[in-house]
């Protein structure tokens, strides 16, 4: 029996190499609405300092040098909003999938490092893209913010002492398309139109920083400072007609008439970010501390912009277009999000030193960047109160495959969104006043093994 | 230990076995909008080849108006025969579907001399004292074809309409008449309850649409009996919006102001936001071209509504037939409008908010 256990505990690495392979090509983004792994968000996204596993490529990319060994960590997470618009429950998607790392330490001339790759990777959408127009009314933080893949590559050095300084790359795919018709556009007989279709779409890859510093002041106290840059995710989609107009055998009403439209979406934004942590361990209790201050206020309005030109020849003094009217500021507020961990240690030594188990409780407070809603948008947000408990087993020596340490990772959450209320200046609103209230779901799992 | 020692390799295999295989499932479903809307524009008919709630062949149903009991639907409206000497009833009804066009029974008859050749306009409120989901004193208001107002009772138990006005009206029309305009028609007349009073929207002379109150201690006193059934103290009306205050939608007012304005209702909503919202709802018309439409304003005042704002957006567009006699009421938490809608024949149609889930009967 023993000798089976190392084929089998080496499907799971087999399947996540194929697994990396098969989405290499794919897009990133932070965790920012959920978190990312089982630990970190049972201790409340608390993180910055305290991170010691392939989370650290989101919380801070500097503590990847902490770790010695080749490490894995494989898990799966899985949150769902429960919210309700003036007492209607709102259809919102789950956000589900694979969280997944892999961190490579080294050693060069003296100097420690460790390289990670860290993915997220949600089973329903890589990408979700969904453009209302400006006025439509959306819950702008839970519609397409928690539906898309995060990949991120990172590299972190162990500088001096306790000194870590990590830096990593996230990546994501923006398309831009258009479609192309030549030819010739019948007016008489439209059926007889003799145009020719081409698509010319690129997957253009973007790619947005994320920094970290660690100081270990002292065994029992870290600090830590992590940026992470501002990422747009803009699709452009163009349509562009140059045909002729006229009948077959008789002759052109336009020669070489054109009509150009070009459609520019901002479909997901996130602010940059900087995050002051703390990390204090008490005998067997660790507790830690972070302050997120993200720059909302730069988000742009979340709507298409139009651009059309048509050139019909003569009859392009029949041709009234509209002038585009320009978006208004959706008027987002920068907010401080703090967050706190606590880790007690219950067993360190049971089973002969075999396993140790951890608890973890957090609590986070995510203030609404919306404000109030009261002229043409419609933005529904509340503050979240998001409270997590969690535990960690560690089994050490359990059998020869698995010499060093492995841990089983639990965690659920439950955000908590007061109600609040928003009112329109005009009556007339075809929205009206509404209110927002609920809850956010979230548990995961995750397995991390050091090899 | 050990049996932990043996199982735990393959747990773990099958455990990513799952997440791997829960990674590459995808899901292309299209999220409905279920964000509530105002309610005050953009119904669409609950079914467009079959809008009609309530339906009488060979009748003309109108008027509709919905009993402010929550424990059940009640429709009521006006109902006409073609029928030589036919006289216009008071319908009610219990829909049992939404688009059935089921048959109402005639609740009210005219036979009272005051009363002429019909019975129009049919309005409830509850007149309780004490404002009680489980024990309603349902009073039902209508008027003659002079524009004068009576009042019913409904019957607790038995759904049945009792007469109160006998030998006169409760108010006559002409004190329903803005001072120094003896001879305007009286509409379309809907009353509401507000508090402690019944506050009554009806129009003049097609040209404007006027608001009164009435205290609600008299007319508990005459649903118990114990006063007679005749509102001697005068009402002030007062004016909330006029023909050069709305437009047809969609129609320059230069060239086609509107030149009717009629078949009022009204109610009053605390938004989700816990302040009151007073909503007219009226049709528009100018020549053969008439919408429904409704104005709305914001106001704590326990008067009424004191500037409500007209909307330029109908409550319903491309409906095939002749709208009229808007109502907007709410059932189980589910905006409906019901209004006349004559296309062959006139029945009581029903329309939603396009977002809105239909709650069963």
């Amino acid at each position: 029996m023993t000798r089976s256990c190392p084929r089998a505990a080496c499907l799971p690495l087999l399947l996540l190499v194929a697994q990396l392979g098969w989405i290499a090509a794919a897009a990133a983004n932070p965790m920012d609405a959920y978190g990312l792994g089982a630990r970190a968000p049972a201790l409340g996204g608390a993180y910055a300092a305290v991170a010691d596993d392939t989370a650290a490529a989101y919380y801070n990319p500097a503590a990847l040098a902490r770790i010695r060994d080749l490490r894995i960590d494989l898990g799966y997470q899985f949150a769902q909003p429960a919210l309700s618009v003036s007492g209607a429950p709102q259809a919102l998607m789950a956000s589900r999938g694979l969280a997944a790392g892999l961190a490579v330490p080294g050693e060069i001339f003296g100097l420690r490092f460790a390289f990670g790759l860290t993915l997220f990777l949600p089973d329903q959408q890589v990408t979700r893209i969904r453009v209302l127009s400006f006025d439509h009314p959306r819950l702008q933080l839970y519609e397409n913010r928690a539906q898309r893949l995060y990949m991120a590559a990172t590299l972190a050095l162990h500088i001096y002492r306790g000194l870590y300084l990590g830096a990593g790359l996230s990546f994501m795919s923006r398309s831009q398309g258009t479609v192309h018709l030549r030819g010739r556009l019948g007016v008489g007989k439209p059926d007889e139109s003799a145009l020719d279709s081409a698509v010319d779409v690129n997957l253009l890859a973007i790619r947005y920083p994320q920094a970290g510093l660690l100081f270990e002041v002292s065994r029992n106290l870290s600090l830590a400072l992590v940026y992470r840059h501002r990422f747009l995710l803009e699709l452009e989609q163009g349509f562009n007609i140059h045909a002729d107009v006229g009948d077959e055998g008789v002759a052109r009403l336009i020669e070489g008439a054109r009509v150009d439209e070009l459609s520019e979406t901002v479909d997901l934004f996130q602010p940059w970010q900087l995050v002051a942590a703390v990390a204090a361990r008490f005998a067997t209790v660790q507790v830690s501390f972070d302050l997120t201050y993200l720059r909302w206020s730069e988000q742009p309005p979340p709507a298409s912009r139009f651009t059309i030109a048509i050139d019909v020849g003569r009859f392009n003094d029949l041709v009234k277009l509209p002038k585009a009217v320009p978006f208004p500021d959706p008027g987002f507020h920068d907010t401080l999000m703090p967050a706190v961990g606590i880790e007690w240690r219950a067993l360190s030594d049971a089973f002969a030193g075999r396993l140790a188990l951890d608890l973890r409780a957090g609590y986070r407070y995510e203030p609404s960047p919306i404000p109030a809603q009261e002229e043409d948008s419609t933005f529904a947000d509340a503050d979240r109160h998001i409270v997590s408990l969690g535990t960690g087993i560690e089994f050490r020596r359990l059998f020869r495959a698995l010499p060093k340490p492995f841990s089983l990772d639990l965690f659920a959450a439950m955000s908590h969104l007061p109600t609040r209320r928003f009112r329109k200046l005009d009556p007339r609103s075809l929205i009206g006043d509404f209110s927002l209230s609920g809850q956010v779901w979230q548990i995961g799992t995750q397995l991390r093994c050091l090899f | 230990m050990s049996v932990l020692t043996r199982c735990l390799p393959w747990s773990v295999s099958l455990f990513t076995l799952a997440v791997l295989g829960c990674g590459t499932q995808g899901d292309a479903t299209v999220l409905p909008d279920r964000f509530p809307r105002a309610g005050l524009a953009g119904f669409v008919l609950l079914e467009e080849d079959n809008p009609f709630v309530l339906m009488r062949p060979g009748c003309e149903l109108d008027q509709p108006a919905v009993s402010p009991d929550p424990r059940k639907l009640v429709l009521y409206g006006t109902v006409r025969c073609r029928e030589p000497g036919a006289k216009t009833a008071i319908f009610s009804a219990q829909p049992t579907q939404w688009t059935d066009g089921q048959d109402p029974t005639e609740a009210l008859l005219p036979t009272q001399p005051w009363e002429g050749t019909g019975l129009f306009s049919p309005s409830v409120v509850d007149a309780a004292l004490a404002e009680s989901p489980t024990q309603p004193n349902l009073l039902l208001f209508y008027q003659s074809d002079d524009g004068s107002l009576g009042l019913a009772r409904v019957v607790e138990g038995e759904d049945r309409l009792e007469k109160l006005t006998l030998s006169a009206p409760l108010l006559p029309a002409s004190a329903l008449r803005p001072p120094g305009d003896p001879r305007s028609v009286i509409g379309r007349l809907y009353a509401l309850r507000v508090a402690s009073q019944v506050l009554l929207f009806y129009t003049v002379a097609e040209r404007q649409i006027v608001t009164a109150s009435l205290a609600l201690e008299p007319l508990h006193r005459i649903a118990q009996g114990t006063a007679p059934p005749v509102l001697s103290e005068p009402i002030t009306p007062r004016t909330l919006l006029t023909l050069s205050d709305v437009t047809l939608p969609g129609v320059d007012p230069k060239t086609r102001p509107v030149e009717t304005l009629t078949d009022v209702s009204a109610r009053r909503v605390i938004t989700p936001a816990d302040r009151p919202r007073w909503d007219l709802f009226f049709r528009v018309g100018a020549g053969q071209t008439s919408s429904l439409l409704a104005a709305t304003t914001y106001d704590e005042s326990p008067t009424g509504p004191q500037a409500p704002l007209p909307l330029s957006a109908p409550l319903i567009k491309g409906v095939s037939g002749e709208p009229r006699s808007p109502v907007v009421t709410t059932y189980q938490g589910t905006q409906f409008l019901l209004f006349g809608l004559k296309q062959v024949q006139r029945g009581i149609a029903i329309a939603k908010l396009p977002q809105a889930v239909t709650p069963s009967l």
